[in-house]
């Protein structure tokens, strides 16, 4: 079954939620890559990455357990982005006061703690390097900027959804995913110039 | 956008998000199946965002304070009319208003023993306004009681009305 016929099953399943039980492994098998995505965006590392993006899914399951969700399964990704963004965002909190209290230096920066197979992009499309290159480009954004870019494009989110789950105005997100796209054409190009691609 | 950034954005839509592995998959799918379990103990209001319930009506000391107020200016009232009025006239002091006529208490011995909320409502009609569209008018009256007892058993009562008219649509 390839991916275009799972997903009507699932959403033909799904919809009947009061008679069947919901297939969260089919479901999580569309949509689970662009959350994970973001999850990675959002933290320090996949480790990390992992906690958030299932904390956020137990939430859903949760609430569309109780019958407490508001809004149909249309609403689960918007509820997930935003979900997994107030994770990672309690979660850094937490590990900086953590780092503190252990008077400790731990250099987490970007790739030094990547856990082996912890890339956000797969390389059959593409070599290995461009996309190790994409990857570092959008850890190296603002991080204001890249969550955009994660929402739009992998998640396929529009500017008002992106709007409602960072909770900033349409135009504003708009805005950040256009002077993100510049920035990240510039790290890209230079990489070009330097012959890295 | 810009023709630039445009081929940039077809460039990076190329690019496919790593899929979950088999372990992470699984371990995402039991612990949404065993959401019990997983799901922490942390209010759900404070985690969703600012939401802020209203405030719920408790009964209080303090929603007693009018009444406990108007109980103690009668308690001196009645205090200070025992030492003002001559002994001899006491027992022949009438009010002059159109009401029950008030024992003169000497001393302010005065004390709250009961104090009563009631709540009744009388539907008394329906009314329409100048568009024609019409409404039952329901009469709520609350009525606060504050019994005192003082010495010899004398006993006042202590009674605030207070009449509020509802108008409720009749249809929409």
């Amino acid at each position: 079954m390839d991916d275009d016929e799972l997903e009507q099953v699932i959403t033909a399943e799904a919809s009947n939620t009061g008679a069947l039980s919901l297939d969260w492994q089919g479901w999580l098998r569309v949509n689970g890559s662009r959350l994970l995505l973001f999850a990675r965006q959002q933290t320090r590392n996949g480790s990390d990455a992992e906690d958030v993006l299932q904390d956020a899914l137990v939430k859903l399951a949760k609430k569309v357990a109780e019958n407490t969700f508001v809004g149909g399964q249309e609403a689960w990704m918007p509820f997930l982005y935003t979900q997994i963004r107030r994770e990672a965002i309690d979660r850094g909190r937490k590990d900086d006061r953590r780092r503190k209290r252990e008077e400790k230096v731990v250099d987490d920066a970007k790739g030094l703690t990547t856990v082996e197979g912890d890339t956000w992009f797969l390389d059959s499309n593409a070599s290995g390097e461009q996309t190790k290159l994409v990857e570092e480009a959008l850890k190296e954004l603002p991080a204001k900027f890249a969550e955009v870019i994660v929402m739009k494009i992998w998640g396929e989110r529009t500017f008002d959804d992106i709007g409602k789950s960072l909770d900033i105005s349409l135009h504003t997100a708009a805005s950040r995913y256009r002077y993100g796209l510049e920035a990240l054409r510039k790290k890209l190009a230079a990489a070009r110039i330097r012959g890295d691609i | 956008m810009d023709s630039d950034l445009q081929e940039l954005e077809n460039e990076l839509r190329e690019f496919a998000p790593s899929p979950m592995s088999g372990e992470v998959l699984s371990r995402m799918v039991r612990a949404m199946e065993r959401w019990e379990e997983n799901a922490d103990g942390v209010d759900e209001a404070a985690e969703i965002g600012k939401i802020v319930d209203f405030p719920s009506e408790k009964k209080s000391r303090s929603s007693w304070k009018p009444m406990w107020g108007a109980a103690a200016a009668v308690a001196i009232l009645g205090a200070s009319l025992g030492f003002l009025v001559p002994p001899k006239l006491s027992e022949n002091v009438v009010t002059a208003s159109s009401v029950e006529a008030v024992p003169v208490l000497r001393q302010a011995s005065l004390v709250p023993v009961n104090v009563q909320r009631k709540i009744s409502s009388v539907n008394t009609g329906q009314v329409a306004d100048k568009d024609g569209l019409e409404y039952q008018v329901i009469q709520v009256i609350r009525r606060e009681e504050a019994d005192f007892r003082g010495d010899d058993n004398v006993g006042l009562k202590i009674t605030r009305p207070k009449v509020d008219n509802y108008l409720v649509p009749v249809s929409y």
